[in-house]
């Protein structure tokens, strides 16, 4: 199978040759990637692409964190919520 | 490798660099764009992606943001990439009973001004968006109103800037700014020094720190704005949405900066292309700190599921803040500095900046490349800030 095919962030389906060509372009951070490809933006929020779109840009050398890029910033909720259990969590009606 | 001179520096690659970028290389000049983050910038790509009229007030303000909606238009059709450029029309949604004074003032003032919101009673608001409470007082229309993808909208120009022959530096930091006789005469980065005679500053909330390096006092502070997304769903809200409380809370700002613990609130949605509901927002004055907070996110999940009910079933996959730069009087600063020679302002866009991008862009373009403007920026110039 081409490398290339191969889905790194199967949330957003983004293949490797996506990232390899965001890299190509200018992405030097798993952010970049993550704007240029939307790898990271789905339901897990990168939790499992995160790791092999850092070892990408690692392997490419152009990475601008080294020796290892940085995940891209990390913000709650730790899981989904729903938006009607955030709102009834105050009120105390649950 | 950074070049060592332009004709032009641009600090800032969010959306107002960017399009003061792309219009001034399509007008045939070589810039350079500097951008300290990656491509996108900070605020231009952590908001609700409005491109949006009805709040504007009459004047200056509207004037730039009907400007603007048809550069948009027009960039959708000239750059490569989609910029997913939608106007399917705003609501205002009117709440409750006690709002409806404020809200039919508001229209008035715009309805004197040649500008037309609808006035639509609850059931036309839930024909038009059936997943509306019925709970609602009503709502104002506006055809104009849309949405875009800033990400795009801004990887898109950065694309045609550089295919045009002008050149962008990411992860790129401003220094300071080289002066000789009151005229700028260079930008010190930390990849390098640019000689150049025309630096623009498009820093949004970081333009006061450029400011420093010259001696002057810009008033933009950094007003936090946090939003929530949801997981991609199938279309559920088809237009652009605000809750009327935006307008009856948002004047308190002065009052917030003394207070860091307070916070606003206003309800914002709009359903993504992707399919993502980006909802909001809450803001406060906190410094730069952009942790997004529970408190926060409690209050726009609250407001969601009380004027959407169906939305409380959604999920919400991640909370973003950002920094929309405040100005105090909510009107953006653009143009030459007075004194300082080749340093001119295009900042503090005061969370419109997504929509106001293309205009702001366009006008600092017609201003360096032929001294004047296709519409008066003067009550814009930073000497209104200045005391006499």
């Amino acid at each position: 199978m081409d490398e290339r095919e191969l889905i790194i962030c199967r949330c957003e389906e983004v293949s490797e040759g996506e990232i390899v060509d965001a890299i190509e372009w200018g992405a030097r951070t798993v952010t970049d990637v993550k704007r240029l490809t939307r790898a990271g933006k789905g339901l897990c929020q990168g939790k499992t692409c995160g790791r092999l779109v850092s070892q990408l840009l690692q392997k490419s050398g152009k990475g601008l964190e080294k020796p290892f890029p940085k995940p891209s910033t990390v913000r709650p909720p730790v899981r989904p919520l729903k938006v009607g259990e955030l709102a009834s969590e105050e009120n105390g009606d649950r | 490798m950074i070049p060592k001179e332009a004709e032009i520096v641009i600090m800032g690659g969010g959306v107002i660099g960017s399009c003061t970028a792309y219009f001034l290389t399509k007008a045939g000049r070589k810039v350079v764009l500097i951008e300290k983050g990656g491509v996108g910038g900070e605020a231009s790509v952590a908001n609700g992606a409005f491109v949006w009229t009805s709040t504007r007030r009459p004047g200056i303000d509207l004037t730039l943001a009907l400007a603007s909606i048809e550069l948009h238009q027009q960039l959708r059709e000239e750059l490569d990439d989609d910029i997913e450029y939608r106007r399917p029309g705003g609501m205002i949604i009117i709440e409750n009973e006690k709002q409806l004074p404020t809200i039919e003032a508001f229209r008035r003032d715009r309805e004197k001004a040649g500008f037309m919101l609808t006035p639509i009673d609850t059931k036309e608001a839930r024909s038009l968006e059936p997943h509306l409470s019925e709970r609602i007082v009503g709502a104002l229309f506006n055809p104009l109103d849309g949405g875009t993808n800033p990400f795009q909208l801004i990887v898109a120009l950065n694309r045609k800037t550089i295919q045009l022959g002008s050149k962008i530096s990411y992860h790129t930091q401003v220094q300071d700014i080289q002066m000789e006789g009151g005229r700028v005469k260079g930008v010190v980065t930390d990849q390098g020094v640019i000689r150049t005679n025309t630096v623009i500053n498009a820093c949004g909330s970081w333009a006061s720190f450029m400011g420093k390096m010259i001696g002057i006092e810009i008033p933009i502070l950094p007003n936090e704005m946090e939003f929530v997304v949801t997981e991609q769903l199938p279309p559920m809200v088809s237009h652009i949405i605000m809750g009327a409380s935006y307008l009856t809370e948002e004047y308190g700002k002065d009052e917030m900066i003394a207070h860091r613990e307070r916070f606003g609130m206003g309800l914002c949605i709009h359903q993504t292309a992707s399919g993502n509901l980006l909802l909001g927002a809450t803001w406060r004055f906190v410094g730069y700190d952009k942790r997004t907070s529970y408190e926060e996110t409690v209050s726009i999940a609250k407001e969601v599921a009380r004027l959407f009910p169906p939305l409380g079933q959604v999920h919400v996959i991640r909370t973003f803040a950002n920094f929309f730069p405040f100005t105090h009087d909510d009107l953006p600063i653009l143009g030459y500095v007075d004194g300082i020679e080749g340093f001119v302002m295009a900042a503090g866009h005061c969370g419109h900046g997504v929509c106001l991008g293309p205009i702001t862009g366009k006008l600092v373009s017609e201003l360096i490349c032929t001294g004047r403007t296709s519409i008066p920026i003067d009550e814009l110039s930073f000497s209104r800030f200045v005391e006499k």
